[in-house]
């Protein structure tokens, strides 16, 4: 696969994917789990409580690793992005990015004023992350068990 | 058996994709998705080849996690698993595991590239979204 055809594939595995796997680690060991992401090139935001498990780990190690990928019945047919990175929490203008970026993929959290009470009251608890990856590959067991291409990082949303 | 376990066995029990993080020698996490099957006394296990990096991290640090459930369709459920693992290579896992799905990778369950990971958990949580807290089991004795 040339290089820019797997950058492709990545933008839109990102574009078209909700939920990352996001593995931590921290006194009791590693600890993955399931959060809502938008992106802005290679950098993934989400948002979490900060007292849940993986943001009390990354309050004291920053190292992260995360897979994109859907649910498959067959070894063969796993496709999807798997990196590691280091994440952030974020504020100010970056935090308004973020928002902006998951309002519109997550409408329900881009209209706030008609978001049921419970995500509203949920939202004004979280803090906002931000991941860039360091190391980034596309996986493709159809190209032959654990086949993954490096992706050069970072890239933008736009074409080259 | 008590009633969350029975719970849990709903989820863990068929075989499923799950995520499946280590630690890496640099103590950096790593994840990845496996297929496993977990047995009545709450044991996962999923087949590896021995030479593969999940092999080499469980050596380093047997700590793991595992999230089951989570990316099933119609499934609301679902676990965090933390348990200790190792890669087993003796006959009785080998045959035990060794189902005809695994001809795609090996050549049978004596393939010296064969092994199984098992994984014993020690605690559980059982997260319900929209439930503020999750419902723990926890091992007996601790890890």
């Amino acid at each position: 696969m040339e290089d820019n055809q797997a950058l492709q594939r990545v933008r839109g595995y990102l574009r078209d994917h909700r939920v990352a796997t996001l593995a931590s680690c921290g006194d009791q060991g590693p600890w993955a789990a399931a959060v809502f992401y938008a992106n802005r090139g290679s950098t993934l935001y989400f948002l979490s409580a900060p007292k849940s498990r993986h943001c009390l780990n990354l309050a004291h190690n920053p190292q992260v690793a995360v897979t994109i990928q859907e649910d498959y019945s067959d070894w063969l047919e796993i496709k999807g992005i798997q990196f590691e990175g280091v994440a952030l929490e974020i504020s100010g203008a970056e935090e308004a990015l973020a928002r902006r970026l998951y309002g519109q993929k997550f409408p329900v959290v881009g209209l706030l004023a008609q978001a049921p009470a419970a995500i509203v009251k949920a939202l004004a608890k979280v803090r906002w992350y931000r991941i860039d990856p360091t190391r980034l590959y596309f996986v493709d067991n159809s190209l032959g068990l654990g086949s993954r291409e490096e992706i050069g990082l970072p890239f933008s949303d736009l074409e080259d | 058996m008590p009633e969350l376990k029975l719970r849990i066995l709903e989820i863990l029990r068929p075989p499923q994709l799950a995520s499946f993080a280590t630690v890496t020698g640099g103590g950096k996490p790593w994840v990845r998705y496996v297929f496993c099957q977990a047995d009545d006394e709450l044991t996962i296990r999923f087949a590896s080849f021995r030479d593969s990096r999940k092999v080499v991290q469980i050596l380093g640090d047997p700590e793991v996690h595992l999230t089951c459930g989570a990316g099933s369709p119609g499934q609301p459920r679902y676990l965090q698993v933390q348990g200790r693992a190792e890669f087993c290579t003796d006959s009785a896992e080998r045959h035990g595991f060794w189902k005809g799905s695994l001809e795609q990778y090996f050549s049978g369950p004596d393939d010296p590239n064969y092994g199984v990971v098992v994984v014993r958990p020690y605690r559980i949580e059982l997260c319900t979204p929209g439930s503020p807290q999750p419902e723990v089991w926890d091992k007996e004795g601790g890890p």
